[in-house]
């Protein structure tokens, strides 16, 4: 670190070349807010920090970060491999933020999200109150269940909620199938769809996003509980045998999603179960309710997650 | 003679509507071994 | 000792206050007197054993299952008895 200047002007360059994540994290110590929920295991960072005072003139500093296949935990997702190039410059009280280079691996909640792409993201806001910044980027791509996200170009004040439509091009329900935590579903297609997020600064929601199959496929769900339960009750009798292996020409949803993590799917199925009754046509109508951070952490429970993890989760459960 | 009823098989479609909230309850799997567990050996927990 | 004899001290024991549940699913010794020691060793092995099968079995790790098996103990254990919270054994 060098510190040159005398009264009325100085100008600190500060420059680290590489941190070395072992198995624990040394800048954690000294950030005040570093967030308490990223806990980093391994990869490298390195930071230049150059800030240049005068007495007359505004504070003015420049910030420059690099971060490179960094691995660990925020929240109860495990990180793999995230790169990071980041330079920031202060104004007096104008900061800009540039990324040029913001990609991760694989982010995973239970169910994951690889090849995260975001494109030339930028954050503007007054220093002093960053919360009515404006989050800005060029493209964001990323692959979940085999099918491509992508979201175009945005720019989103983040004290306001602000639409950011994400298209959804190719989603296989088998993979979604084997992912549910629900034993004996199966079934293959290709899903396609339009997720209209509301984002803001204290979560996001969804307003009627629309999924749809491209093609018709398979569906089904044999389980020796519906079996049990449909010996008395036709109803559920007629649902067990149309889900033996039921062949659909339309498979939509609507989609609404609320940032308390409550998922509600108004499902609409078409098609017939060849061996019953002569493949006599049925139409489903599902109003599926359930809580999409449970569903993850339930997945998560199943698949031998670090303890970490497992602890996060249960730190959750106890604060409702 | 009796008649014969044939009841031709209707075309039309089944609808069946179905509303369902799943509790992916964290716990149920373990809960449920525990609860065994302290039925079986009540005399020791 | 063998199992009815184990039984019975243990309920004496918990009876008379020598012994309570702590929140991690095992007893504790309130005071050491008699067999509070010999109980306590015995029940905590069988109680880990049998632990460790529900962490096998509901794929979580033991100490999960002893934090949850602790909060089911607690809400199980009859008014008179002692649980320990925050470090301190309260009669229920």
């Amino acid at each position: 670190n060098q510190l040159q200047g005398n009264l009325d002007k100085f100008n600190l360059h500060s420059q680290l070349q590489e941190i070395n994540f072992a198995e624990h994290n040394p800048i954690q110590k000294t950030l005040r807010d570093w967030p308490e929920l990223l806990d980093l295991q391994r990869g490298k960072t390195s930071y230049q920090l150059k800030l240049n005072y005068r007495s007359n003139a505004p504070l003015t500093a420049t910030f420059s970060s690099t971060a490179e296949h960094l691995n660990g935990i925020y929240n109860s997702s495990e990180l793999t491999d995230v790169n990071v190039e980041l330079n920031a410059k202060l104004n007096g009280d104008k900061l800009s933020v540039q990324l040029p280079v913001f990609s991760i691996k694989q982010i995973n909640p239970g169910v994951p999200l690889s090849n995260i792409n975001i494109n030339s993201a930028s954050f503007n806001a007054n220093f002093n109150d960053p919360a009515s910044g404006t989050l800005a980027w060029q493209s964001i791509f990323a692959q979940l269940l085999n099918g491509n996200l992508y979201a175009d170009q945005h720019s989103i004040q983040l004290n306001q909620d602000s639409p950011v439509l994400i298209d959804i091009q190719g989603l296989e329900l088998q993979q979604l199938m084997k992912v549910y935590p629900t034993d004996g579903l199966a079934g293959n297609g290709t899903i396609d769809g339009q997720i209209p997020l509301i984002v803001n600064l204290n979560g996001v929601r969804i307003d009627k996003g629309k999924l749809e199959a491209r093609n018709p496929g398979t569906l089904r769900f044999r389980s020796a509980e519906l079996q049990s339960m449909a010996k008395n009750n036709p109803a559920l009798d007629l649902l067990n045998q149309a889900l033996d292996d039921f062949h659909f020409q339309v498979l939509k949803s609507d989609l609404n999603f609320d940032k308390d993590g409550k998922l509600i799917l108004h499902i609409r199925l078409e098609g017939s179960n060849p061996q019953f009754e002569n493949g006599r046509p049925i139409h489903f109508n599902f109003n599926l309710e359930q809580n999409l951070y449970a569903l993850l952490a339930s997945i998560q429970l199943n698949n031998h997650v670090s303890d970490l993890i497992i602890k996060r989760i249960r730190q959750r459960a106890e604060k409702k | 003679c009796t008649p014969t009823v044939k009841v031709a098989m209707p075309n039309e479609p089944i609808n069946i509507n179905l509303n369902a909230k799943i509790e992916h309850q964290i716990y149920i799997k373990v809960d449920k071994a525990l609860d065994d567990l302290f039925d079986e050996n009540d005399d020791l927990f | 000792m063998d199992r009815d004899t184990l039984r019975q001290k243990y309920a004496e024991a918990k009876q008379s206050g020598l012994i309570g549940e702590r929140q991690d699913g095992y007893l504790g010794i309130i005071k050491n007197q008699g067999d509070a020691a010999i109980i306590v060793e015995r029940i905590n092995n069988f109680r880990k054993k049998r632990y460790q099968e529900v962490s096998k079995e509901s794929s979580l790790p033991l100490s999960e299952v002893e934090m949850r098996a602790g909060q089911r103990l607690y809400e199980k254990a009859e008014p008179g008895s002692f649980i320990l919270i925050n470090g301190k054994w309260v009669k229920k």
